[in-house]
């Protein structure tokens, strides 16, 4: 069973000092999240989503418990360790696109790739096929800001599933766009882990998103607050 | 990758990176017309100080620029001055003898008959007045009367008894052309000797230390004067350019080996005006120094403003899995990025200034004096220092300004990064 | 400078005679010293040998002096320095020049210049200067000053008055108790290292006085050279025509 279990967390605080006052972002949490499943958290803003989805990312360490990904345990790993495990296991899509302004969609695509020290050809080979499933292949050689927000949101897709990753994580995705683009990332996005079944898990408080997850988590104040599916959910 | 990257950040903010290029390069620039400048004034007062006087390279015989004694003397110079000859880098040169005297001149009054009543010590320099000539252009500076007749041959039967008197020394003596004079002195042999002089000329050399204690007879006239049959003091060598006497002085000095005679270049036997040269030198390193300094803060305010506007570029890169020391080598590059540019362009300004101020030096108003010689004008010269030290200047400017600037940068917190929308 | 007096001005007074061994009356001692060659007027013949690094001579001449104010002084030999003649009146010097028929007058900076090649200096010649008005004096043992000791001999220390210009700082003279005669005498600088070194030798009766016939003469800087003049005959108020001090007599051969 253990390889089917994406993610695992077992009792998961993080509390962060801002200007001297402790905010307590995640109160406890044990989680698990299995290969396949595309996942939504949500909860009104501040309950601790962004902070919980940082930590399960491996962005942030946790103040106490720890976390699995992919069978590790990154909670006790080094920034240079987990540096090259987030580069190996995870894709990110951001809410705000976050390309680089500098490089062509192609190029952007390339980089993780680049990092990974992938070789030239193997490299476009890839590239164009992300491109290709996330339908802005036509678009390769231009840059981020040439380019709508739903179609840069697609090429940081693309980016985030290029080097095949065990997880990927999207953090309010849709949060910058209009709801029929929404919904168009999002059935791309599915049907992208129905075809490879790659795991999808997302914080966000979008209908649109909430509507297409497979499974939703509810979290509120910091602490899980049920586990269910979207009908259930609505 | 990391190039491609670099080089389209540089670009990206244009006005500010033109901001920045346009620093770095009136930098380069101001830093290379100084060290032309300097280096073409340097050279020129060099060589006017050496060229008027001492020559570039000295041949005594050893041990005489510690001691300078009427004994240490060079007695087969002929066969040096051929040895000299032969080298292509030699100008010319020009024998000296050099002893002390006292000089007497009769005073105002007619009745003074025989007694020379107005007398002064002088240093008493002994010359070869036509290859004197070719070496230091004597004659140009004496002001009134003429220049020793030269001896038909290098010999003792030559005597002329003319004399020339440096212009101070001359007032002292309350004499001028014209007039005689008795020199009265001890020969090397340990007797007291004295002669008649007729002063043919006096003498303005600019330095008014050297006019006030000095005065000139030919060589035929000092062996006499001094017993020093067939002996010089001094060979006095002119080269054709100042770069090549350091290599000079060592083959000469090579080729003279055996005799007991020493080579020195001006830096040694010019050792005061030297050490000056070498002081101004290094105030045009403090000038460099501060040049580039503002140069850096215009750089380093870049450089933060950039690294600050990135921010969540570089959380994004972190969060992807790039490795800090991939950050810190792009805006690294980034830097120096421009100063290659601020090179490149820097060298084109630069070579059009160097090459105007090689034709038409700045003129000083007022002159300055120094070692006792009047400066009104300062050429520049173009040599290699004019670009490489600028050069590396600027690239050890951009890498080290924008080091700090890069390691923070490479050290952003993703998750803190990302979450300021 | 002591020696000069000794040259060129003695007198002819009997020498201070001791009447005891044990150290004499400082100021007496002095005094004598003083005394020693000076005079109203005089005639010396002498030879002066002067040997350096490079070479050796020896001249020959003659000297007249008269008071402490004027000397003459004439170049007997060699012959290519024969004639030449030092005039002195006063602090003015004359050098007359034969070679050239010509007297040339010695400028100031030239006064601390060597006479003739010698280690005597122009200044030498000039300056007249007594011990007992010019220096301060005391007996010192100090055997840095003095170097070894000897029996029957007692040190003078004398120290310029501030009045005094001289380029040495200090004096130690040694002198014989039994007849007051000066052994040597050295001069040093203001950090009393020895600039020169000035030895009397060779005590003769000569114009009827018992005085060092021969004074040497040796720099501190080079121990090779040295300066010796050896008198021949001294004879002391005689009377000496007031003539021989003039610049028609120096001109003159």
């Amino acid at each position: 069973m253990v390889d089917t279990n994406v993610i695992v967390a077992e009792g998961i605080v993080k509390t962060y000092d801002d200007s001297g006052v402790p905010v307590h972002a995640v109160r406890g949490i044990d989680y698990t999240l299995t290969k396949g499943e595309f996942t939504a958290i949500i909860g009104p803003s501040g309950s601790g989503k962004t902070t919980f989805l940082n930590v399960l990312a491996g962005l942030d360490t946790p103040t106490e418990g720890k976390v699995w990904l992919s069978g590790k345990l990154i909670s006790e790993m080094s920034g240079r360790e987990l540096s090259d495990f987030r580069r190996d296991h995870i894709g990110f899509v951001f809410q705000a696109y976050n390309l680089f302004p500098v490089l062509t969609v192609e190029e952007n695509v390339e980089y993780i790739m680049l990092l990974q020290g992938i070789p030239p050809a193997e490299r476009h080979k890839r590239v164009m096929n992300s491109l290709e499933k996330v339908g802005i292949a036509e678009y390769a050689t231009r840059l981020p800001l040439q380019l709508s927000g739903g179609q840069q949101q697609r090429v940081a897709v693309a980016r985030a599933v290029v080097s095949r990753p065990s997880l990927v994580i999207a953090d309010e995705p849709t949060a910058n766009l209009d709801s029929k683009t929404s919904g168009a990332l999002l059935d791309m996005m599915r049907k992208l882990n129905e075809e490879t079944g790659m795991t999808f898990l997302f914080s966000t408080h979008d209908e649109i998103v909430i509507q297409r997850a497979k499974k939703i988590v509810v979290l509120r104040d910091g602490k899980l607050d049920g586990n269910t599916s979207p009908e259930k959910f609505e | 990758m990391l190039l491609k990257l670099a080089w389209r950040n540089v670009f990206r903010q244009k006005r500010r990176t033109i901001l920045t290029l346009l620093t770095m390069t009136g930098g380069f620039f101001l830093s290379s017309i100084s060290i032309g400048w300097m280096n073409g004034s340097y050279g020129s007062i060099i060589m006017f100080f050496t060229n008027g006087r001492t020559g570039q390279i000295q041949i005594h015989h050893s041990g005489y620029l510690e001691d300078p004694s009427i004994y240490s003397t060079i007695s087969d110079y002929q066969s040096i001055g051929a040895v000299l000859d032969s080298l292509p880098g030699v100008r010319t040169w020009a024998p000296r003898i050099y002893s002390g005297a006292l000089l007497a001149v009769r005073s105002g009054d007619a009745e003074s008959g025989n007694v020379f009543s107005n007398s002064a010590a002088a240093s008493v320099i002994g010359l070869d007045p036509s290859m004197e000539d070719a070496a230091t252009d004597f004659s140009s500076n004496i002001v009134s009367g003429g220049m020793l007749t030269a001896s038909a041959a290098d010999s003792f039967y030559y005597a002329t008894g003319q004399i020339i008197l440096g212009q101070e020394l001359s007032i002292i003596l309350d004499a001028s052309a014209g007039d005689s004079l008795i020199m009265l002195s001890q020969a090397a042999d340990g007797a007291s000797a004295d002669r008649k002089y007729v002063i043919q000329g006096i003498v303005s050399t600019g330095n008014a230390d050297i006019d006030r204690n000095t005065c000139y007879i030919t060589l035929a006239d000092a062996r006499i004067m001094f017993a020093l049959s067939g002996k010089v003091h001094e060979l006095a060598v002119m080269t054709n350019s100042l770069g090549t006497v350091d290599d000079l002085t060592e083959d000469i000095s090579a080729r003279l080996s055996g005799r007991d005679v020493e080579t020195d270049s001006w830096k040694t036997f010019a050792k005061e005006f030297y050490n000056g040269m070498k002081a101004d030198e290094s105030s045009l390193k403090v000038m460099i120094f501060i040049i580039m300094f503002v140069a850096a803060m215009g750089v380093l305010n870049t450089i933060l403003m950039m690294v600050l506007e990135r921010r969540r570029e570089f959380g994004v890169m972190k969060a992807l899995g790039t490795k800090p020391g991939f950050i810190v080598r792009m805006i690294v590059l980034e830097a120096n990025i421009m100063g290659i540019i601020s090179i490149i362009a820097g060298s084109i300004l630069s070579t059009g200034g160097l090459l105007f101020l090689s034709k038409h030096g700045l003129v000083l108003d007022p002159p300055i004096n120094y070692g006792g010689t009047v400066f009104s004008e300062m050429i520049a010269s173009i040599s290699p220092d004019c670009y490489w030290i600028p050069a590396i200047c600027v690239i050890i400017t951009a890498s080290t300004v924008s080091f700090l600037p890069a390691l923070k940068a490479a050290h952003t917190k993703a998750a803190k990064s990302l979450r300021t929308v | 400078m002591k020696y000069l007096t000794i040259i060129f001005t003695m007198i002819c007074i009997p020498g201070f005679i001791s009447t005891a061994c044990s150290q004499p009356d400082i100021d007496d001692l002095v005094h004598s010293l003083d005394r020693l060659y000076r005079s109203d007027d005089s005639y010396t013949e002498m030879s002066m040998h002067i040997v350096t690094e490079h070479w050796e001579r020896t001249l020959t001449m003659n000297a007249w002096s008269h008071g402490t104010d004027n000397t003459f002084i004439r170049v007997l030999s060699p012959v290519r320095e024969a004639g030449m003649a030092t005039l002195r009146i006063g602090t003015e010097m004359w050098n007359y020049l034969p070679n050239t028929n010509s007297t040339v007058r010695v400028p100031p900076s030239m006064m601390a210049g060597s006479w003739m090649g010698s280690d005597i200096t122009n200044n030498d010649i000039v300056r007249e200067i007594t011990y007992a008005e010019d220096y301060t004096y005391s007996y010192t043992t100090d055997t840095d000053l003095t170097g070894d000791t000897a029996e029957g001999v007692v040190y003078v220390r004398l120290v310029p008055k501030s009045s005094t210009a001289v380029v040495w700082s200090s004096i130690v003279c040694a002198v014989s108790i039994s007849d007051t005669i000066p052994l040597w005498e050295k001069y040093f600088d203001s950090h009393d290292s020895l600039i020169k070194t000035v030895t009397y030798s060779d005590v003769q009766e000569m114009g009827c006085r018992t005085i060092p016939s021969q004074m040497q003469v040796i720099p501190a800087y080079n121990e090779d050279q040295s300066t010796t003049i050896t008198w021949s005959n001294a004879e002391f108020n005689q009377g000496v025509d007031e003539n021989i001090f003039s610049l028609r007599n120096l001109q003159s051969r």
